[in-house]
């Protein structure tokens, strides 16, 4: 599988990159009111409305600063629903097979619950996330990350 | 070669649908003696180009069905016959099953019809013998073997007479279908208590089965949840569940196959599922297209003034190009009218269906009812009118069987015994308003009051019925405690599904007002917007950031007296603006937005649903055109957003939900309510 890889402060993520629409430099959102705290808002997308999670808050990992390196990665499901997650930086593109996981469930108690697999590449290990659970609305709505405090 | 039959067809389909209507508004005409000479012309014309193309595209079917009906058409043009009401309900008959054809055929289909050869025989024989042996009918359709025969148990609940409708009445209905009743079970006719009032007996009947499942299922829908209906196909599997009231009406269906499986019944009003989907076109008058061929050469125009501008200097530069930008503005302007104007569609396409619906269901109840349109002409977006159809249906039904009397009660009352619908369309402002107006029996406020508190509606308790507007009250009929619900007899169920109308309507951003008189009817006015796709919109700054307020809803903007604030318990805001009393929100606290309030508060006092309410803002901005865009696509339904624009910068703006809003503070307000109402 590959995967594009990105950074939420120091610890290394990775996410199916066939799942990956777009890069986008950071751009400020529209607030939206009566929403979890981490979706930071809306982007117009080309002419459509799109919401952006910002995942350093969700799962609390870094703190929610914005650099020249900050980007929203956006995503699709299979429905071409939109999704931004906003995220510090991101890394390579790396092809990892099945015969380098790692079977220990490591990582953030916030990250558990979009985890499908760890993976061993060279020194590191990276969390591969599920992207259909990241683009899950009713977790997004319900606020079930709210850890980054 | 495939692929251009293939477009053929579907103008043909087309076509023939626009001579159905023909056919059917002829007929119903013929049949009101409205006709002149030139009807049973347009009829048989229309039947014969049907007839032709079915041909051409190999709907043999269709083709042969419509033969005859051309035949007789052809007697009846030449003299030979003679029209009589039986024989136009016939011919009106055929007109729906080659409709059936024509669906089928559109769906991917052979143009088949299940009722076609029941009623193929019914014309033939009208054509053999001559009008004196034309069948009633009303008789019932003799059974076929396709598909096993229905069986039905028909259970009416004790009280079901008490909400005037009548076992009988579903009987007949059942009859025409070509339901026979077998059975009628008496059992509990001997309970010890016998009451004369109540409805003891229940019924077992049989049909063919070719018999479309939401045809029975649709004569049940006035008493849902006032009888049991058991309905299943003769097999030797273990019976279907009696359905209690408790459940919606839905019925299983074990087919005498190999394997019984099971089919949940479909809404009655809905469609026989499509096979594919038809491709979605729009007919548009060539006049609009004209005009948009004009417009886009005026812009090319523009386009090459403001180009030969490029890399000038000289001193009348600077005011060329604002003429050009001017003739720019206006051109974009216009031409986005046009682009918007090629969606919109006369209401007539909704309308059209009504003269037939109201025949039909006049007659099944046995009253006389004429109906006027008005304003068929009025135009408005496909996606809106679409929408609306099914509202609009139900609400001439509800007005049909509730609204308009008997006519030996109309008689008494000193009406005419026939009673009269009217339907109306015209544009107010950026709205069209739709009126559907009878002049039956009104509504009653008492029994509508006592219903509401019957059912213990939240909006009853601890209040009494002159705390309310006559408006207030007959909102009762909206209230989804109110539908499906035994109706109270002579006001009756004007609430069979009427919080779904409602909601409907509200989803189109339009609503309902009802004005009614006692004894003198009742009027239901619909007020929705021209387009979904754009709407007149007014920005707003809250602290640091910007909405739009629509400026459909806006009834005045007003800088904010603090000495007029009326603080009432529990954070509860009002007001006092000259003689009414508002509810008043702060939108930077409901939306919780940043920034710092500006120096002067304004207040901007918006309505929806007849209501009123102030939002305070800090600074109104310009008004301007938004485009809509859904949040859904993406996201989901935000509480007092209705959707988001995208503005001139690129920045995302949400538009707020003005109708949502009042409903949120009303429900909130509780014994606000009643000040304002006051």
């Amino acid at each position: 599988m590959e995967c594009l890889t990105f950074l939420l402060g120091n610890e290394r993520f990775a996410v199916d990159i066939l799942r990956v629409r777009e890069i986008r430099v950071w751009a400020a959102p529209t607030r939206l009111p009566a929403v979890a705290d981490y979706v930071t808002g809306v982007i117009n997308l080309r002419g459509m409305i799109v919401p952006i999670v910002d995942l350093r808050l969700r799962f609390g990992i870094g703190d929610a600063n914005v650099d020249m390196n900050t980007v929203t990665l956006i995503l699709g499901n299979g429905e071409e629903r939109l999704m931004g997650l906003v995220v510090d930086a991101v890394a390579d593109v790396l092809v990892l097979s099945e015969q380098d996981a790692v079977t220990s469930k490591l990582g953030h108690s916030a990250v558990l619950p979009f985890l499908q697999t760890l993976v061993r590449h060279q020194r590191q290990v990276v969390a591969v996330l599920d992207v259909d659970a990241l683009m899950d609305l009713h977790t997004v709505a319900q606020g079930e990350g709210d850890h980054a405090a | 070669m495939e692929l251009d039959m293939d477009r053929f067809r579907q103008i043909f389909l087309q076509e023939c649908a626009e001579n159905l209507e023909v056919l059917e508004a002829e007929l119903l005409a013929l049949e009101a003696g409205l006709a002149d000479d030139d009807s049973i012309n347009k009829v048989f014309r229309a039947a014969h180009s049907i007839k032709g193309g079915a041909g051409t595209f190999g709907l043999s079917e269709m083709s042969r069905f419509t033969h005859h009906l051309e035949t007789l058409l052809d007697e009846l043009r030449s003299g030979q016959r003679q029209s009589t009401p039986a024989l136009v309900a016939l011919m009106l008959k055929a007109t729906d099953v080659i409709a059936q054809m024509r669906s089928d055929a559109e769906a991917g289909g052979n143009g088949s019809s299940p009722n076609a050869e029941d009623i193929s025989q019914q014309l033939q024989a009208a054509l053999g013998k001559g009008e004196a042996a034309l069948p009633d009918t009303a008789v019932a359709t003799t059974a076929t073997t396709e598909g096993a025969d229905w069986q039905l148990e028909f259970v009416p609940h004790a009280d079901m007479l008490a909400s005037g409708n009548d076992p009988v009445r579903l009987l007949r209905e059942l009859a025409e279908l070509g339901m026979q009743v077998k059975q009628c079970n008496f059992g509990r006719l001997y309970d010890a208590d016998y009451d004369p009032q109540l409805c003891y007996l229940s019924w077992s009947l049989t049909g063919p089965g070719d018999i479309d499942e939401s045809e029975i299922l649709e004569i049940f829908d006035w008493v849902e949840g006032e009888c049991d209906v058991n309905l299943s196909r003769q097999t030797t599997a273990s019976p279907a569940p009696v359905l209690t009231d408790a459940e919606p009406l839905a019925v299983t269906a074990a087919v005498s196959s190999a394997q019984p499986q099971p089919v949940a019944s479909e809404p009655p009003k809905a469609a026989a599922p499509a096979r594919s989907a038809p491709e979605q076109s729009i007919r548009i008058d060539i006049r609009k297209i004209d005009q948009l061929i004009n417009l886009v050469g005026e812009l090319v125009i523009t386009q090459s003034m403001l180009a030969s501008l490029e890399g000038t200097d000289g001193e009348d530069t600077q005011e060329r190009l604002a003429r050009g930008l001017s003739l720019l503005k206006s051109n974009t302007k216009a031409l986005q009218e046009s682009v918007l104007g090629i969606r919109m569609l006369p209401i007539s396409f909704a309308f059209n269906r009504f003269p037939r619906l109201v025949r039909d269901i006049s007659q099944q109840l046995g009253k006389d009812v004429t109906l006027k349109m008005v304003g068929e002409h009025t135009e408005l977006d496909k996606t809106v009118l679409e929408r609306i159809g099914d509202p609009l249906v139900h609400m001439v039904r509800n007005a049909l069987d509730h609204g308009i009397e008997m006519p030996d009660a109309r008689r008494n009352n000193g009406k005419d015994a026939g009673g009269t619908l009217t339907l109306s369309a015209c544009h107010e402002g950026g709205n069209v308003v739709i009126d559907i107006e009878d002049d039956g029996a009104g509504l009653d406020k008492q029994k509508l009051w006592n219903k509401a508190v019957e059912k213990d509606l939240a909006i009853t308790r601890d209040r009494r019925i002159d705390e309310f507007s006559d408006a207030q009250i007959y909102d009762l009929i909206f209230a989804p405690g109110f539908s499906t619900a035994a109706a109270v007899s002579d006001l009756s169920g004007r609430g069979v599904g009427m919080d779904v109308v409602k909601r409907n309507i509200s989803d189109l951003g339009g609503s309902v007002e009802i004005t009614s008189k006692l004894g003198k009817g009742t009027r239901f006015r619909i007020r929705l917007p021209l387009t979904m796709a754009i709407l007149d919109g007014q920005l707003v700054a809250v602290g640091e950031e910007l909405f739009v307020i629509p400026l459909i809803n806006i009834v005045e903007s007003l800088k904010l007296d603090t000495d007029c604030l009326i603080k009432a318990g529990g954070g509860v805001v009002f007001y006092q603006l000259r003689q009414q009393t508002l509810p008043v929100v702060w939108l930077s606290e409901l939306l919780g937005t940043r920034g710092e309030p500006g120096p002067i508060p304004l207040l901007c006092v918006v309505e929806a649903a007849g209501r009123k309410l102030g939002l305070v803002v800090d600074a109104l901005l310009a008004q301007q055109q938004v485009v809509i865009k859904s949040l859904e696509q993406n996201f989901r339904r935000l509480p007092g957003i209705s959707g988001a624009t995208i503005l001139g910068d690129g920045q995302v703006c949400l538009i707020l939900d003005v109708p949502g809003l009042v409903a949120r503070r009303m429900a909130q307000g509780g014994k606000a309510d009643a000040v304002t109402a006051a």
